[in-house]
């Protein structure tokens, strides 16, 4: 997928870009396998940003539907994610404050 | 706040929904740095909210594409759901039922009664071997029918026979019915007299005919009486 951006991997050679590809097949079987209307209540939430309330009003749910949508989508992909990425503790992990 | 505590509470969920409060979010940073299970699931959690706000404008673009096609289709397929409801097929499966049940809950509870009950019928003496007119006029009813005697020691019954034949002739002369019985012979003392039986829907007005055959026990055939009777219908 050309001219796209792709999810930052801890080195660049050529497996760590077919794990990025991966993800991202991943990521769009997750999302074809949810209703409609919950693809748009992501949206709504983490594209367009709007007002979280104002969204569950909107398609009628409430704020634990919307902890249990992400909960679940993150939970079939962390296998995949694991898988591909590796090594949890590689990039991006917090350093502890001092 | 520990691992379980952090589960529970779906902290990474709220982490990533911006719902944690300022003090809620402290903690379970801090409980990052201890716990590389719920690090792993920040980190997926966020991987997967990164690319799914890349996808999701195309995925609801094609949604949106294709739900009109989707629409009549399910329009169609209620069309054929409803197909079983238009009014000719309705109209047949209605009076199929219709009949079935008036059978079942009319006709054969009446036929099963009938049977198993005694019942009363008219009981008209015959005479044999008329001639010419004056035949006995029996007055019958579609729910009874009529009973008849039949003589099968008629002045030309013999001891020979082995068996008889008792015909029954419509007012067109057409064999409706027949049967036959063994011969009851004189010396056990069996009756020489029957009782034919004719129920009502085989009766209508007219001139009808009984004829009474012995047959040898070679199987020759010979009539013995012959009893002719107006039947008229009081419904």
């Amino acid at each position: 997928m050309e001219g796209r951006p792709e999810l930052a991997s801890s080195a660049d050679d050529a497996f760590d870009i077919a794990a990025a590809g991966q993800i991202q097949k991943k990521v769009g079987e997750i999302l074809l396998g949810l209703p409609s209307r919950d693809r748009q209540l992501l949206k709504a939430v983490f594209l367009d940003e709007r007002d979280r309330d104002e969204v569950c009003g909107e398609f009628g749910v409430d704020r634990a539907y919307l902890r249990v949508l992400l909960h679940r989508a993150k939970q079939e992909f962390k296998t995949e994610y694991v898988k591909r990425i590796g090594n949890p503790t590689g990039f991006g992990v917090y350093s502890k404050k001092v | 706040m520990d691992h379980s505590d952090a589960v529970k509470q779906m902290a990474a969920e709220r982490f990533l929904l911006d719902e944690l409060t300022p003090e809620e979010r402290e903690d379970f940073e801090a409980h990052l740095f201890d716990c590389p299970e719920c690090t792993l699931d920040l980190r997926a959690g966020a991987a997967f909210v990164h690319e799914a706000k890349i996808q999701l404008p195309q995925l609801i673009a094609d949604s949106a594409a294709t739900a009109p096609v989707e629409r009549k289709k399910t329009k169609r397929e209620s069309k054929h759901w409803f197909l079983w409801w238009r009014p000719a097929f309705a109209g047949v499966a209605f009076a199929t039922l219709f009949l079935l049940g008036y059978q079942n809950l009319v006709t054969y509870p009446a036929l099963r009664n009938a049977a198993n009950q005694p019942r009363l019928l008219p009981w008209a003496p015959l005479h044999g071997n008329t001639r010419g007119g004056g035949h006995l006029t029996i007055t019958a009813d579609r729910r009874h029918g009529v009973a008849l005697p039949v003589d099968l020691s008629g002045p030309l019954a013999s001891v020979t026979y082995s068996s008889y034949s008792i015909d029954l002739l419509d007012p067109q002369g057409k064999l409706v019915w027949t049967d036959a019985v063994a011969s009851p012979g004189e010396s056990d003392g069996a009756s020489q007299s029957l009782s034919l039986v004719i129920p009502g829907a085989m009766l209508g007005n007219g001139q009808y005919t009984i004829v009474v055959s012995g047959i040898a026990t070679h199987g020759e055939r010979a009539p013995i009486s012959r009893y002719v009777f107006e039947i008229r219908m009081a419904d």
